[in-house]
């Protein structure tokens, strides 16, 4: 029985916005708002007990439909459609930002805050709010400061106190866009929790689909409006980034195949079946990575930023978070350092950038300016506008005329794709572009050293593929470039060469390559499920592009040769 | 922390510290207040390990401070003790109320400490929340912000540091400083709006609230105020019968009758509650251990 049903919904924002920053929006309003339909023509049913996915480019409109279903978050604007709920259905909703959704300050109070506006009994609540605490293994952080939480714990906590009011309808918007992997992975473990506990309906908008797919019984995509693939992820043959390494791999090869392979363990399966029924021996798959191994030995290029032996704490009580960090960045190169939360990736950058004061230990920089992008990009911004903000940044460098520097700045806004933004202001901007144009104020210094810390947060597939174009065409400049990151994936799309951080060390220092493929545990999906085939490739792409020569060589090898398929195999 | 007395239920709680702060403050009998600090250091001891440095350090200044001051500058009295070059005479009375004030002064000090102590955030809000349980939202909201921002703040300048041209001129850090701050209110007017739509969706303002209270009024509790509320009773009467009534000017004297020895075992009893209260705890507690 459907909870929820959707018919023909089209939905686009008025022209002038009534809340907000509605001046600044103006302008832009002006050529190209009044036509653009947020949603078009959606159809969507949910059935009870039903998990949901939707999933989509960042402004293909995934959280306005969201939002839409929540009444008190609706947004102004013309709708056209109709939007059937079932009579007395109780929605719950967990926004984005972790940080600011928790009101109180105390973890017992956000838990209760909800059962109190509903004007609940005092023992009524004890009851609710037992039973939700236990049920999510809050026990020992009941009497907590929300403050004093770690940031899986904090939207654990949104979750929780969402549930607590017992809704049939959970919405989730993103919840795990700011959480490492492995915190995500135990908050979404939650979520599944309780859609099959507690039968409760999910639907989660959600740009990590490594992790949401494999869990959910329904995937929607989206793009520009609209819905493009509506069912079951085995079922999913759309081309879209950001879904499993598996479900890609898998796709492209033989895009006849049904049920599609979506975890690792399926794609392991489909890989071995492959090899099989396809003759792809190990030894033949030997000679092809001999052949693309790129020449690691390359010589020790000069060095641009090194650090020695860093020790560092933020207390004299406290435990260290650097010690005896050891780092030599070479010219030119793009080098990631990966890590998990809380291994000190941050500390380790500021220290780098000279914001923090190792103890011991001396960071060396010879003669190089370095600039420091930080995680939320929001940090940076001052301003009232794009103009004024970049404005702002290039005074601050070495003195320049102000036409030189406003061409300096018109050129990056291009190429940045940033140009016709410049009366906006910077909170209305998108995530993805609030990162460039925080990296284009970093850059007006014209550093030679560029510290990314964390730069794919919050970016969906799309977003993260841009980003790597834009840091290879820095380092084509000539700039050297460290970026911190757990994104396993995208460092090894983009990275030179890669370490990690881990008991304030770095650790395993290679070139990506390398590093990849020799770790077990802490790798790119694609290599964890060809592992032992021998390949060069640590990327999706990558690993597609070489299986799928393979396999056309094979085909003529075997033309030419006239043998048959099993016969090779055996 | 061994102590079991604070977490009696904060209403209580509070009314029990109201009662004894005020009996310090109006009563200057020696006794009361001798047998006030006794009780006070006696159940600080329970509260956490005991500060020497802080009644080396501050009490006894206190003490002499404000008997010193009290002879030099006060002259009545008809006892003389001695006199000094310029004829005046330094008093007995004045020595005594001195000392007197001095030891009423350290045994608030010694009970203003504890209830700091037993009174955290979360029980105030509880004792606010019965008064006025919008002002106690608010202020829980704003217990939830000011760390928030100030840590967001450490961040900002953290990032701007990274990135500064090196420049320690007064004006540029006047000019960080300002820059700084724009950061942090653009960014909490933009997220205040993510707050509020928490609240929303949580149903905030559609009804009238109720209140959610993590204390709860237990048998112990109401066997304790029974207790209590008697003595503070009988305390209030003894007081307003003048068991405690003393006058220094011109000449010390104190009503020493049956009414002041049962003031000061009562007395006694009210203020040493917390500290009987957790040792009997204790003893009982390692009785029924002892039953293993």
């Amino acid at each position: 029985m459907a909870v929820l049903q959707i018919e023909n919904l089209t939905f686009r924002y008025r022209g002038e916005k009534a809340e907000g920053h509605a001046a600044h929006r103006v302008g832009e309003s002006s050529d190209s708002a009044p036509a653009r339909n947020i949603l078009n023509y959606i159809n969507l049913a949910v059935d009870a007990g039903e998990f949901l996915v939707i999933s989509g480019p960042s402004g293909c409109g995934k959280t306005t439909l969201l939002r839409i279903l929540k009444q008190e978050l609706a947004p102004i604007g013309e709708a056209e459609g109709t939007l059937y709920q079932q009579k007395g259905l109780k929605i719950g909703f967990v926004p984005q930002n972790v940080e600011t959704a928790i009101v109180t300050d105390k973890v017992w109070h956000e838990l209760a805050f909800g059962l109190e506006n509903m004007g609940m009994n005092q023992s009524q609540m004890q009851r609710s709010v037992a039973e939700i605490a236990s049920f999510f293994g809050i026990d020992d952080w009941f009497h907590k400061s929300a403050r004093e939480l770690s940031g899986g714990q904090k939207q654990l906590l949104n979750l929780a106190s969402v549930l607590v009011m017992q809704p049939d309808l959970l919405l989730l918007d993103e919840p795990t866009s700011q959480l490492d992997p492995l915190t995500a992975e135990k908050f979404l473990d939650a979520v599944k929790r309780i859609n099959e506990e507690l039968g409760i309906t999910v639907i989660l908008v959600e740009q990590r689909l490594e992790l949401a797919v494999s869990l959910c019984d329904r995937l929607v995509l989206m793009k520009d409006g609209t819905i493009i693939f509506d069912g079951a992820p085995s079922t999913c043959a759309t081309s879209f980034k950001g879904l499993p390494a598996a479900m890609e791999l898998a796709v492209g090869l033989t895009p006849a195949i049904r049920p599609i392979p979506v975890t690792v363990k399926e794609g392991r399966k489909y890989f071995q079946k492959l090899q099989v029924s396809q003759a792809l021996q190990p030894e033949q798959l030997k000679d092809t990575r001999a052949r693309k191994l790129k020449d690691a030995g390359a010589g020790r290029e000069s060095v641009c930023l090194s650090a020695k032996d860093l020790y560092f704490a933020y207390d004299r009580k406290e435990e260290d978070i650097l010690s005896g960090f050891s780092l030599e960045l070479r010219k030119n190169e793009i080098f990631g350092l990966l890590g998990g939360n809380g291994t000190g990736k941050t500390t380790a950058l500021l220290a780098l950038a000279g914001a923090l004061r190792p103890y011991r230990g001396k960071v060396r920089h010879e003669g190089v300016q370095i600039a420091y992008l930080p995680q939320d990009p929001q940090l940076l911004f001052s301003k009232e506008t794009v103009r004024e903000e970049l404005g702002l940044a290039g005074g601050a460098g070495p003195k320049k005329t102000a036409q030189a520097e406003g061409a300096d700045v018109k050129d990056l806004l291009v190429r940045f794709a940033m140009e016709g933004k410049d009366e906006m202001h910077p909170f209305d901007l998108s995530g993805g572009e609030q990162q460039r144009l925080a990296l284009i104020k970093v850059l007006l210094k014209n550093p030679d050293v560029l510290l990314l810390d964390e730069p794919t947060k919050g970016l969906d597939g799309w977003l993260k593929e841009e980003l790597a174009a834009l840091l290879k065409g820095l380092k084509a400049d000539g700039k050297t470039i460290l970026f911190v990151s757990h994104d396993v994936e995208w460092a090894a799309s983009v990275a030179d060469r890669c370490g990690m951080l881990f008991d304030g060390q770095v650790r395993g220092v290679s070139d990506s390559a390398s590093f990849f493929k020799n770790n077990m545990y802490y790798t790119t999906a694609v290599v964890k499920i060809l592992r032992g085939a021998g390949l060069s490739a640590v990327t999706t792409a990558d690993a597609l592009e070489e299986l799928l020569g393979m396999l056309a060589a094979e085909e003529t090898t075997e033309t030419a040769d006239g043998r048959k398929k099993p016969e090779a195999g055996v | 922390m061994n102590d079991r007395f604070s977490s009696f239920h904060p209403i209580f709680l509070f009314a029990y510290f109201v009662i004894l702060i005020g009996c310090i403050c109006t009563q200057m009998h020696p006794v009361l207040l001798v047998t006030a600090c006794l009780t006070g250091m006696l159940y600080e001891t329970q509260l956490r390990r005991f500060r020497w440095s802080a009644y080396l350090k501050l009490y006894i200044p206190v003490l002499l401070l404000i008997t010193a001051w009290n002879m030099a500058f006060v002259h009545r009295g008809i006892t003389a003790l001695f006199v000094l070059w310029n004829g005046k005479r330094i008093t007995l009375e004045a020595f005594i109320y001195g000392l007197d004030t001095g030891l009423l002064l350290v045994a608030m000090m010694i009970w203003v400490q504890i209830l700091s102590l037993v009174f955290t955030e979360e029980k105030w809000m509880e004792v606010l929340g019965r008064i006025s349980p919008t002002l106690a939202l608010l202020l829980s909201m704003v217990f939830r912000f000011i760390p928030l921002y100030q840590e967001r703040l450490k961040k900002i300048r953290q990032v701007r540091s990274a990135n500064a041209v090196s420049d320690s001129s007064f004006r540029h850090r006047i000019k960080c400083a300002a820059s700084d701050w724009s950061v942090l209110t653009s960014w909490a007017l933009e997220h205040a709006v993510d707050t509020a739509d928490s609240s929303k969706v949580r149903e905030y303002g559609k009804r009238k609230r109720s209140r959610y209270s993590i204390f709860r009024v237990t048998g112990r509790d109401i066997a304790m105020f029974v207790l209590a509320g008697g003595l503070a009773l009988a305390l209030i009467w003894l007081v307003l019968k003048g068991a405690f009534k003393i006058s220094f000017y011109p000449r010390i004297h104190i009503h020493s009758g049956t009414e002041l020895w049962i003031g000061t075992a009562v007395f006694c009893v009210y203020s040493g509650l917390p500290f009987f209260w957790d040792v009997s705890r204790r003893i009982l507690w390692q009785y029924y251990r002892l039953k293993i």
